[in-house]
This record gives C-alpha cells, sequence and structure tokens, in this order.
C-alpha cells in the first residue's frame, strides 16, 4: 500500500473521527493529570514517570499522549500479551489485569502494568492501559538500579494476573506486592492512582461510546489506526530504499569491568516498509543493561518516530509498517532469568541513537547522539525525621545532541524518556538529603555546527547515616558521538566525598565496584557529599562552520571562554568590546582548517 | 460624580460599559485600540460615549497590556538573584519536552540570559533554619556590578526555600534599594510563596520583566485620570478581583489574564443574580476562544499555567482555557486531507476574506457568511460592510481540493471550529469531574452568540444565555468585580498531629494581612474572608483544596474537612483510601471586598416585534438553506419568544438561533434560549 491517500482510509466522517481522536488523547492526558496528583511517589507525582494509553477491542492502541516513548513502545506488546494470558473470555466488567514481568515483553521489571477492559452491552469495546515506573520492587537495593546479575536480585516479578475482579481488590495480590517492597504504603498508594486513572479513562470512553453508538466507534478506532498507517507509509516510502547498518556499544554491563556491549542495528527500507534488523549484536551481558524484546522493539519504533514527521497521530497504525528482528538470548532479546533494569534506562536510547546513525546515510534531519543515560541513581535508608524507611529514585536531565536546525537543547531528559527533575524544595522535604548546587555543566565538548547541549552538574549532602547508593547511568566512558563532523561530547561524572573530604572519588576507586556507573552497596553517613554530573550531547558538522554569532552568545552566557571560541570554533572574540573580530576570526579559521589534524 | 466605568482593552476593539447610578442607566461604546499608547483609546470610549470624565467616579480597567507584553516579549531587561549554585534553574527548568518524538524542538528561552543570572552565598533549609547566612558584601558587589554594567531595569529575587523563611529576601530588597534605589525589585515569596522553585522562579521573574512596563503605564493612567478629575482607578486582575492601580504596579504578573477575567466575572455575577446554578462561560473574539467552568456560579481558578511550554506563571488565575479559534481564524487543509481551523488568524489586518481588506484565505467569518449566519446589517453599526462574494471566492481551493461544495466546506469549517471549542470546553470542565449537561452556556464576545447554541449542543447542554451587551461583556465585567485578594502561607501539617493553635494563628495572620490591605485599597468595611486548605494524604504531592469554616476553628472542623475530601478525592479521581492520614498543606485566605452592586437594568415587556428582513440560511449542508427572520437585538421587549430559526443581530454581536431553539428575552434583555426547544 503505497498510497498516500489518506482520505480513502476514512470510512467514518472526517469531522466526527477529529473529534473521537482528540477525545482519545484527550482522555490519555486526563490519565495522567490524575495520576501525578493522587500517586504517592515523585517518580510520579514530580517525575511523571508514567504513561496511559488506550487500545481498541483489537487490542490495538488507539491513543496516547506525550509520555514515556520506551514505556508506550513496550505496551503495543505486553498489553496484548497480558490480555492473552488472562483470556478475553476470562475477563469480567471491573477486572484489572497487572503484571510487570519483563520476559513477557515489558521493559523492566520496575515497569507496572495494568490493564482494564471496558465493557459495553456484554463485550470488550476497547482497553484502558497505564505503564508506570514504581520507584521500589524490592530486590537487592533500594529503587531497583545497580548491578544486579539476575531478575532474582531485582526484585518482585508477577505475571499477569487479576489484581482488580469486579471492582474489588484482589486481597492477596496487594498483600503479596505490599510485603516484598520497601515503602509499602507508597506502593499501595502509586497502584491505586494507577488504577483510579484507568477508572477515569473508562468514563470518558462510555461518554464517547453512548454518544455515537458502537458502531460507530468502532469504525472510527479502525480509521483512527488506518489513517496513521498511511501517513507513516508515505514517510517511509520518500526514503530511498536500501540497507543502512550502524553499530554502537553501551561502555560497560556493571559486572564485567570495562567490557562495552555492542549493538549492531540494521535498517532495511524496501518500498513503504521498514525492518530493523539487530542480528550481529552482542549476546546478553551479565548486568542489567540487557533489553527485553519489548525495550527494543519501542526503541526501534522511537527512532523511526523521531525521523517522521511530528503531526502523524500517534497509535497502532504507526507501528504496522515496522518490523524487528531480534535475537534471542542476546543483548538485544534478554533470556530469562538474565537481569535487565538499566536495558531500559541506559542501552534504550543507545539504541535509539544507533539507529539515527543509520538514518543520516541517508537523511541530514537525523542528530548526533545524547545524553545516553536516565541518570537512574536510587537513595534509601531510613529518614531520621520520621523513622520510616525511604526509597527514591534519582532522574536526571542530559545534553541532546546538535541537529541540521540548532544546537541539542540542554538539560532535557533522554529520548527513551519524557520525565521531569523533582524540585530541590520537594525533594529536601520528602528526603534526608541536601542538594548543594544544581547547575549547568559548560564542559569542553560536543563541539560542532550546532553543538551538544549541556548536561547538569549536582552536588548532594547527606543528612543521616546508613544511607545506601546504588546507579545504573552511562557515558562515563564512552561519550555521545558527534554526526557529520561533529566532536563527541563529555562524560558522565559520579563522585563521593567524605565528610570533610575535599577530593571526589569514583565508585571503582574508592568502593571497589566493577563499574563508575553501573554499582550498587556505597554507603553514605551524615554529612558525606556525592557529586552528580550528567553529559552533554555530541556535535553536528564541522565546528568551524558554527555560526559566529552563537558562538558570541555562548561566550556571552558564560558557557565558553574566549580562549576555546578561538582554538575550538576559530571565532576570536574581543572581549574588551564583547564584539567578534570578522577578520581575525576569517584568519584563525583559515589557519585552523590548513592545521586540520593539528587541532 | 455619579458615573462608574468598566473599559477592556482588547487586541482589536477597546470596549467601555457605563453604569449611571442616579438613572440606573447602562450604556456601551467600542472604539479601535491603541496598541502604541492603549491609555488614547480608554480615554476615547470616555468621549465616543460621550462621557465628562469629571463624572466618573469609579473607572475599573481590564487590560492586556501585561498578555501582549509577554507574548510580544517587550518587557524589561531583569536580572535574577538565585540561591549560590542554582544560577541555571531558568535554563535547567523542568527538563521535559511537549512532543516525545520530536527530534527538532528547540526548548524556550526563559527571559534572562544566563550572564544576568547569579548566584548569592545564602541557604535556607526546608524547616527555615538557615545553613548559609546571607553573604551581604558578595551581595553588594553583585548588586553594583549590575548597576554600574547598565541596562537592568528590574531584578527578580528567588532563593530556595524563601517561602519558609523570607529574611535573606528581604534583606536582599533593602540592599538593591540602598545601593541602587528606583530599581523595580520582585521577590518570590511575595509574588508565590509557594513551593517548587522552578515555577515560582519563573514566576517571579515574569513579574519584574512586566514591572518597569506595567509601572510607567499605570502611573501614566493614573496621571491622566487625575488630571481628567476621575475619581477612583482600579484594575482587573488575573483572578477576577481588582486592585488599586498603584498595588497593581507592584506586582504586574497578577495582571496577565486581567482582560478575559472580566468577562468570567460578569458571567459569574449574571448566573448569580438569575440564579442560573453551574455556568460554562465562553468568550469567542476575532482571533481567540476563552473557555471557563463556573460551578454554582463560582469560576474555576488555577495556578498551573504556562506561557508557553516549559515557562510557567504558577499564579492562581481563573482557570480558562484559551485556543486560537476565532472569527478570523483560518481555515486549512493538513497532509491527511483533514480540514484544520486555527490558531493562525487572519487578525485585524487583512481579516477575513469579507471585511473586503485584502484578505483572501478563509476563515470561520468567512464560512458564517456564506451559510447566511453573519449579515452586515448591524456590526458596529453598519461601519464594517460584509462582502459575500469574497467570501465565496476565498473557499473555493478549499472546496476544490476536498471535492465538496462551498457550502458543504463552509459547514466543516464551522464544524471543526465548534469541535475545537468544545474540546478546550471539556477540557476545563472534565479535568475536574464535572458533567457539563446541567450547566448554562454564557456566550459572549463578538462571535461567541453565533456559534453558541451548536456549542451547546457539542457539550449537551439545554440552555445558552446571550447577555444584553455581548460584545461588552468583558468591560461590563471589570464594572461588576470584586476587590479580591489571596493569601496562602504553606506550613506543613499532619492531621493526627493538628497543632490547632498554630492553624489558628496562620489563618489570623493571613486575615490581619487581608484586613491591612483592604484598609490600604480604601475599603471601610471588612471584607469577606473564604478560607481554604491544601489538603493531601501523606505521600501524595499534589492537593486538593477543601473550604473552612470562619472563626476560632475546632477538632471537629478539621474532621469535617477530612470528611470533605475523601469525597472530592472519589469524585474527582475514582477512589479514596479511608483511614489514611492526611496532610495539611497550604492555608489559604481569600478576601473579597464588594464595591456596590450595579442593579441589572430592567426592560419594558412587549409583543414580539416584525422581523425586519428574512432570508436564506444554511444550518446544515446537507439540508439547504432555511429561510429565516432576521430581529434587531433591541427591538426585543421582555416576554418576547422566539422560535429558530431565526438571527438576533445588534451593533456588538450576531446571536443565532438554529430550529428547534426557542429563545426568551427577560427581563433584563438577555437572551435565554432553550437549544432543543422549549423546556
Amino acid at each position: 500500500m503505497t498510497t498516500t491517500d489518506v482520505n480513502s482510509a476514512i470510512r467514518t466522517d472526517p469531522f466526527l473521527l477529529e473529534i473521537v481522536r482528540n477525545h482519545l488523547i484527550t482522555t490519555c492526558k486526563e490519565m495522567g493529570i490524575a495520576m501525578m496528583r493522587t500517586s504517592y511517589s515523585p517518580m510520579f507525582n514530580e517525575a511523571l514517570d508514567f504513561s496511559c494509553v488506550v487500545f481498541d477491542g483489537q487490542e490495538e492502541m488507539i491513543a496516547q499522549a506525550p509520555f514515556v516513548p520506551a514505556q508506550i513502545g513496550s505496551t503495543v506488546h505486553v498489553v496484548p500479551t497480558a490480555i492473552a494470558e488472562i483470556g478475553v473470555e476470562n475477563l469480567r466488567p471491573g477486572d484489572v489485569v497487572f503484571t510487570n514481568d519483563p520476559y513477557r515483553s515489558n521493559c523492566h521489571l520496575p515497569e507496572f502494568v495494568v490493564v482494564k477492559p471496558y465493557f459495553h452491552e456484554g463485550k470488550v469495546l476497547a482497553y484502558t492501559a497505564n505503564i508506570a515506573h514504581m520507584t521500589d520492587v524490592g530486590g537487592m537495593v533500594p529503587a531497583a538500579f545497580g548491578d544486579h546479575q539476575n531478575i532474582f536480585q531485582e526484585g518482585i516479578r508477577f505475571p499477569p494476573v487479576k489484581i482488580y475482579e469486579e471492582d474489588r481488590e484482589v486481597e492477596s495480590i496487594f498483600k503479596i506486592l505490599i510485603s516484598n517492597v520497601r515503602t509499602p504504603k507508597h506502593s499501595y498508594g502509586d497502584m491505586k492512582a494507577m488504577i483510579g486513572s484507568l477508572y477515569l479513562a473508562e468514563r470518558r470512553l462510555a461518554e464517547l461510546v453512548e454518544r455515537y453508538g458502537t458502531d460507530t466507534f468502532v469504525q472510527c478506532c479502525e480509521d483512527i489506526k488506518d489513517v496513521s498507517e498511511r501517513l507513516m507509509r508515505a514517510e517511509i516510502a520518500s526514503w530511498p530504499d536500501g540497507e543502512y547498518q550502524a553499530s554502537g556499544e553501551l561502555e560497560d554491563d556493571g559486572v564485567v569491568p570495562d567490557r562495552p556491549w555492542k549493538i549492531n542495528g540494521t535498517v532495511v527500507i524496501r518500498d513503504d516498509e521498514l525492518i530493523v534488523d539487530f542480528t550481529g549484536s552482542d549476546p546478553q551481558c551479565f548486568g542489567p543493561a540487557n533489553q527485553t524484546f519489548g525495550t527494543t522493539a519501542s526503541a526501534a519504533y522511537n527512532a523511526v518516530l523521531h525521523m517522521v514527521r511530528s503531526d502523524i497521530p500517534y497509535n497502532h497504525g504507526c507501528y504496522r509498517p515496522i518490523s524487528v528482528i531480534a535475537p534471542p538470548g542476546s543483548f538485544v532479546n534478554v533470556s530469562y532469568p538474565a537481569s535487565c533494569t538499566g536495558g531500559n534506562s541506559d542501552t534504550h536510547p543507545t539504541t535509539v541513537d544507533i539507529l539515527l546513525k543509520a538514518f543520516s546515510q541517508f537523511s541530514e534531519r537525523s542528530s548526533a547522539a545524547d545524553g545516553g543515560t536516565c541518570g537512574c541513581i536510587g537513595f534509601g535508608g531510613e529518614d531520621p525525621r520520621t523513622r520510616e524507611p525511604y526509597a527514591h529514585l534519582h532522574l536526571e536531565g542530559v545534553g541532546w545532541g546538535g541537529r541540521d536546525d540548532a544546537d541539542g537543547n540542554d538539560a532535557q531528559f533522554v529520548k527513551n524518556g519524557n520525565c521531569a527533575n523533582t524540585p530541590v524544595e520537594v525533594a529536601e522535604t520528602r528526603y534526608p538529603f541536601l542538594n548543594l548546587e544544581y547547575q549547568l555543566e559548560p564542559g569542553r565538548g560536543g563541539y560542532g555546527r550546532h553543538r551538544g547541549g549541556y548536561g547538569t552538574r549536582r552536588i548532594f549532602r547527606f543528612l543521616s547515616d546508613g544511607v545506601q547508593i546504588s546507579s545504573h547511568t552511562n557515558r562515563h566512558r564512552v561519550r555521545a558521538w558527534g554526526l557529520f563532523g561533529g566532536e563527541d561530547g563529555t562524560n558522565t561524572v559520579i563522585g563521593f566525598r567524605r565528610n570533610g573530604e575535599t577530593e571526589w572519588v569514583r565508585a571503582r576507586e574508592a568502593f571497589g565496584c566493577a563499574s563508575y556507573g553501573k554499582f550498587s552497596g556505597v554507603v553514605m553517613n551524615d554529612g558525606d557529599e556525592m557529586l552528580f554530573v550528567t553529559p552533554s550531547g555530541g556535535g553536528y558538522g564541522d565546528a568551524l562552520e558554527r555560526d559566529p554569532a552563537l558562538v558570541l552568545l555562548d561566550w556571552r552566557d558564560e558557557l565558553l571562554s574566549a580562549e576555546d571560541a578561538r582554538e575550538v570554533y576559530g571565532v576570536v572574540i574581543d572581549e574588551a568590546s564583547g564584539q567578534i573580530d570578522g577578520a581575525a576570526t576569517d584568519a584563525r579559521r583559515e589557519e585552523l582548517r590548513a592545521g586540520g589534524e593539528s587541532r | 460624580m455619579s458615573v462608574r466605568v468598566g473599559v477592556d482593552t482588547g487586541g482589536t476593539f477597546t470596549d467601555l460599559v457605563l453604569f449611571d447610578e442616579d438613572t440606573g442607566e447602562l450604556r456601551m461604546s467600542k472604539v479601535l485600540s491603541t496598541p502604541s499608547r492603549p491609555s488614547r483609546a480608554v480615554f476615547d470610549s470616555f468621549a465616543k460615549a460621550g462621557l465628562d470624565t469629571h463624572d466618573i467616579a469609579y473607572f475599573v480597567h481590564g487590560t492586556t497590556v501585561a498578555t501582549n507584553a509577554l507574548i510580544e516579549r517587550k518587557g524589561a531587561e531583569v536580572a535574577l538573584l538565585t540561591t549560590d549554585g542554582f544560577r541555571d534553574i531558568l535554563r535547567i527548568q523542568r527538563v521535559t519536552r511537549p512532543n516525545h518524538f520530536d527530534l527538532h524542538w528547540v526548548k524556550p528561552r526563559h527571559f534572562v540570559p544566563r550572564s544576568r543570572c547569579i548566584g548569592v552565598p545564602e541557604r535556607v533549609l526546608r524547616d527555615g533554619s538557615v545553613l548559609v547566612p546571607l553573604d551581604e558584601q558578595r551581595l553588594r558587589e553583585e548588586i553594583e556590578r549590575l548597576r554600574d554594567g547598565g541596562g537592568v531595569a528590574a531584578v527578580a529575587v528567588s532563593y530556595l526555600f524563601s517561602f519558609v523563611n523570607p529574611e535573606h529576601e528581604l534583606r536582599t530588597r533593602e540592599l538593591i534599594d540602598e545601593l541602587w534605589p528606583g530599581t523595580r525589585v520582585s521577590l518570590s515569596h511575595e509574588v508565590l510563596p509557594r513551593w517548587r522553585e522552578y515555577e515560582r522562579t519563573s514566576t517571579t521573574v515574569l513579574d519584574a520583566y512586566l514591572k518597569p512596563l506595567m509601572h510607567d503605564y499605570m502611573a501614566g493612567l493614573e496621571e491622566e485620570c487625575e488630571r481628567g478629575g476621575i475619581g477612583q482607578l482600579l484594575v482587573l486582575r488575573s483572578n477576577g478581583g481588582v486592585m488599586s492601580a498603584d498595588r497593581a504596579r507592584e506586582q504586574p504578573v497578577a495582571l496577565v489574564r486581567s482582560g478575559p477575567s472580566g468577562g468570567i466575572m460578569a458571567t459569574a455575577a449574571l448566573g448569580k443574580a438569575l440564579e442560573l446554578g453551574d455556568l460554562i462561560a465562553c468568550d469567542m473574539g476575532g482571533t481567540s476562544f476563552e473557555a471557563c467552568l463556573l460551578p454554582a456560579s463560582e469560576p474555576a481558578f488555577t495556578n498551573l499555567e504556562e506561557l508557553e511550554y516549559g515557562v510557567p506563571i504558577a499564579l492562581t488565575m481563573v482557570d480558562a482555557r484559551a485556543i486560537g479559534a476565532g472569527g478570523g481564524s483560518l481555515a486549512w487543509v493538513d497532509a491527511a486531507r483533514i480540514l484544520k481551523v486555527g490558531p493562525q488568524s487572519a487578525g485585524a489586518d487583512p481579516g477575513p476574506a469579507c471585511y473586503g481588506r485584502g484578505g483572501t484565505e478563509p476563515t470561520v467569518t468567512d464560512a458564517n457568511v456564506h451559510l447566511g449566519r453573519l449579515t452586515a446589517d448591524f456590526l458596529l453599526a453598519g461601519d464594517l460592510a460584509l462582502d459575500a462574494d469574497a467570501a465565496a471566492r476565498a473557499l473555493e481551493p478549499l472546496a476544490e481540493r476536498l471535492g465538496l461544495s462551498r457550502e458543504r466546506v463552509a459547514q466543516g469549517i464551522v464544524d471543526v471550529a465548534n469541535n475545537n471549542m468544545a474540546q478546550a470546553l471539556r477540557l476545563v470542565s472534565t479535568d475536574r469531574g464535572y458533567d457539563t449537561r446541567g450547566s448554562t452556556l454564557v456566550a459572549y464576545g463578538g462571535a461567541g452568540p453565533l456559534h453558541a447554541c451548536e456549542l451547546a449542543r457539542a457539550l449537551r447542554i439545554q440552555t445558552v444565555l446571550v447577555p444584553r451587551y455581548p460584545g461588552a461583556f468583558s468591560a461590563f465585567g471589570a464594572l461588576l468585580a470584586d476587590t479580591r485578594f489571596d493569601y496562602t502561607q504553606t506550613s506543613w501539617m499532619r492531621l493526627r498531629q493538628l497543632d490547632l493553635e498554630r492553624a489558628n494563628d496562620l489563618f489570623a495572620s493571613l486575615e490581619g494581612r487581608a484586613l491591612d490591605d483592604f484598609r490600604r485599597e480604601g475599603f471601610t468595611e471588612a471584607p469577606r474572608l473564604v478560607r481554604s486548605i491544601d489538603v493531601r494524604y501523606v505521600g501524595q504531592n499534589w492537593e486538593l483544596t477543601v473550604s473552612m469554616p470562619g472563626g476560632e476553628l475546632t477538632r471537629a472542623d478539621f474532621e469535617q474537612a477530612a470528611q470533605t475530601f475523601g469525597e472530592e478525592h472519589e469524585r474527582f479521581y475514582g477512589y479514596s483510601i479511608p483511614g489514611e492520614e492526611l496532610e495539611l498543606l497550604t492555608f489559604n485566605v481569600a478576601a473579597v471586598g464588594t464595591r456596590h452592586t450595579v442593579e441589572l437594568p430592567r426592560i419594558e415587556t412587549g409583543p414580539a416585534p416584525e422581523p425586519i428582513a428574512r432570508r436564506p440560511v444554511v444550518f446544515r449542508a446537507d439540508d439547504g438553506p432555511v429561510e429565516t427572520a432576521v430581529y434587531r437585538r433591541e427591538s426585543l421587549l421582555a416576554g418576547v419568544e422566539l422560535a429558530g430559526p431565526a438571527i438576533v443581530g445588534q451593533v456588538d454581536a450576531t446571536t443565532l438561533l438554529p430550529p428547534g431553539a426557542v429563545a426568551r428575552v427577560d427581563e433584563h434583555a438577555n437572551l435565554l434560549i432553550q437549544v432543543e426547544g422549549a423546556a
């Protein structure tokens, strides 16, 4: 199907279709507002690490909103899997199905998935679903990120089960859940918020069906998907047929020191279809950096959707032209019982950037790599102010890669997520630590015609003894790559210092961990401090082609020294007048071009 | 000295509504706005209304000057002082993006360049204790550096946890006043005493950004008013209350929704006077549409507003949802060949094609003209001619592209615009769990009454109210608005460890401030004080607002509040957790002072007039044109009933009654329409 005639995909009234589609997207947004307002963990109510979606009776997604790409992509697989295991015939009105099993196409164990069938006149007409990152899931470290070597260390795992039966809590499931996590009260409240959002969504679906009737609703669902499918196919058809291969590495797995793990991605474009083939990637690793199939498929969708125009309504139709090949037992399709928490947080963005590198072989609209980490650092212990246990997952923005039309954005959440930072005033109110610093890190790197965005620098000071710290972060060694001559970005840094000390030490040297960024078992005490610097993005294009006005702006913003402006960009700034010396700049750029490799 | 006026300056028109206290007469005038010097249009409107300014006892001004300064980024150069180590807060923001799959989105720049974001050594902790004392020496140096560097006209100060302990911010202002007198200063704990530092800082920066401009504008207007012998000048705030002009100068960010809040306040007043219960205000002008929910005729408020994505103004303001849908909104077809309307607008220049001023692209107004719904007979008393042929020509390319008749396309444009507006109406109503079906839709703005019945049908609303002067309704609202100030103080307290004395002290202190402010505003009577507390389950991060009774609070009052919270949580979010511990977070007092009541003038009863014309109008393209009677609004006396199809025209708006709708004129000259026939 190569036709771009989208109208013929519309069997309902186009005006009505617009109304129904908007109504469904609004429903997802409203679910999100309810989640934010009623949930307990800052992961939900500040960081917004959840995604609300609506599926139709065919178990295909008909609506999503700007939530977390990694989660949304995996729902394409995990929602039908969960329904199939329970069996549609076993679903009753008021049931809610729950799973967090990574081996069933979920992205990783902390992603809790709840699905509720919407019944109308005895038939399932749609499903409302919510996939949300639960802060603590039991396991060996608070907040689930570290150097796990198997699923049992990661935490408690639920295959698809009913957590609500006919509008009532299934007590045994709740009891098992809250008995296996560090913060039972929060986990309970968060589950209720998730399920509450499904009830809210169902009310909105009922309005729609009541108003337009079942037949029209069902037809609209089909049209919604078909329209998006045609738009996607038109985009893909506009790309040159061919095979575009690229590879890249995740720097380590947290278990084997200095051993990078390779991802090989080949984008095959044939007419209006696209195959993403990961054959040739490394076998699964020993730590938690493996991707599940759900994560890998989601990363493939994520890359393609970043390449197409941004006004296509996102739903199942977008995924139809995309096939994903990921060899089982590999780094991109983990087998039981290997660990995989960090595959979703840090391997996913690297996978996307590798595919964007493949796309750059025919498109300038691709971009350099981003900071490639969600900055997951888990904190846990007992709050001395309340004597209650706490578990908190810290997330952080990174620099994004330069692109054809602009610099990469500074301090933005990495491509697999769309989470917010937690305000200092909220974090300090809820947890026993301080933030002494949180600002941009104008590190030296990521230069280019359009430079990579900057990461951030934060210093924590702990206010209690026995704070357990674990982390799954990336780019301590392998930096965000540049594109079309742009330079690589800067590194992540995690450092520690004991009360009164002045030097930062890293987890590997100070605590004997295998990795700088993927570790557990670090314990901080009252007055100790931790440094967290996130990486910048890679640069795009030759730094010597950067608009001098942009160089001057960075200098005025105190993000670039006059010396670096001259050495890196060949732009000579007269510091006294604050202006560019045009003639000197031309000469300097000439000199640097001639000097070439001496730079 | 007997006349009171409300004046609303919009992007295109400046509207005036006058109330003569002696005769009870209500009158309007409408002049073109003068954006380069808005006060000129204000005085033009006085002249057009035939007013001697010395007769004006009381003048309430609703203005879009602050709004436009923000949209066009024409405010002052600002410097920001933050806690040392946090200077990049405006650049970091909340690290999210509006579209999750867009490689080309550029994060918005906030209003202060990094070189003027300065960290000051100081640090207050969550409990108000001081970890790092304010380094006054460093601060002096930074202030002098800013002063001597030139260019900066205002300073925003936003330190961490200043809303718990404001000492450092207050001392900072003292030092600025001492070293650099005349500089405008905004302190975060005064602008927005709430947690979440980015939202507070953003709001404070916007306040500082507007301050020099609004200060000059207000001072100029005050001076002209004084010269003209005008008694008292008040300004409409975003929260629907009014404040004195000198106070408005000090907190200009409170004026960003000054314009629309007038219409919403007018809606509230009318709803209460007529005992209409739940209302939805819909204001459709030339370029934008604003919707606001008023349960029990009380406006809804929000503090989650954003100027653009990532740039919040977290101040209490009327919860109006604005979208780009007005008479001038352009119709177009996207790549999926789906018909879209707006948000781009033909504006006032060139305006819709039918205005005959060079516009060639089809707008909502052109579609209405083509369908026969809008006639030139009344608009601006005939000042504005409508060219139906130009409207038809503008529709032609879309008709060809879609393979539909022009009529069908015109119908489609109206339908899509209506759908967009209905969506905005839903967003303000369903976020809070309200069912709109029992509400009355109050339609105003130049284009509101034309679309109202169809919007009502889309939302299953049975009753539409079109006020007497829909085009000048916002100005009317300015005239009616109460003086309202909001006072808040965040103070964590668990209900099980309720410190009754502290809770009472908190309210007493907020109310003390309210009484002081009202004295300053020239009130002799005490304001009405409305208390509430933001409450949540311990562990949640966002709150529901629960109202509290006045007087000395007892434990029983708090138990009642807990019960109300559970009920509200259930209603909004579909569940509650009985027995779960509650946390009291922010104590709020809204102080409302009523100036004088405007008596709605009454009109005589009388028989239905003969229509002044009959014309073919298309209501459904499939059905073809329907012969429709046209009436002059002024000729409709109380008790008159009109059955649709009918058009009611007046100088400032056109009301469309589709077939099946029945309108009744009430004793105050409002049109009350039953959209599905008599109730």
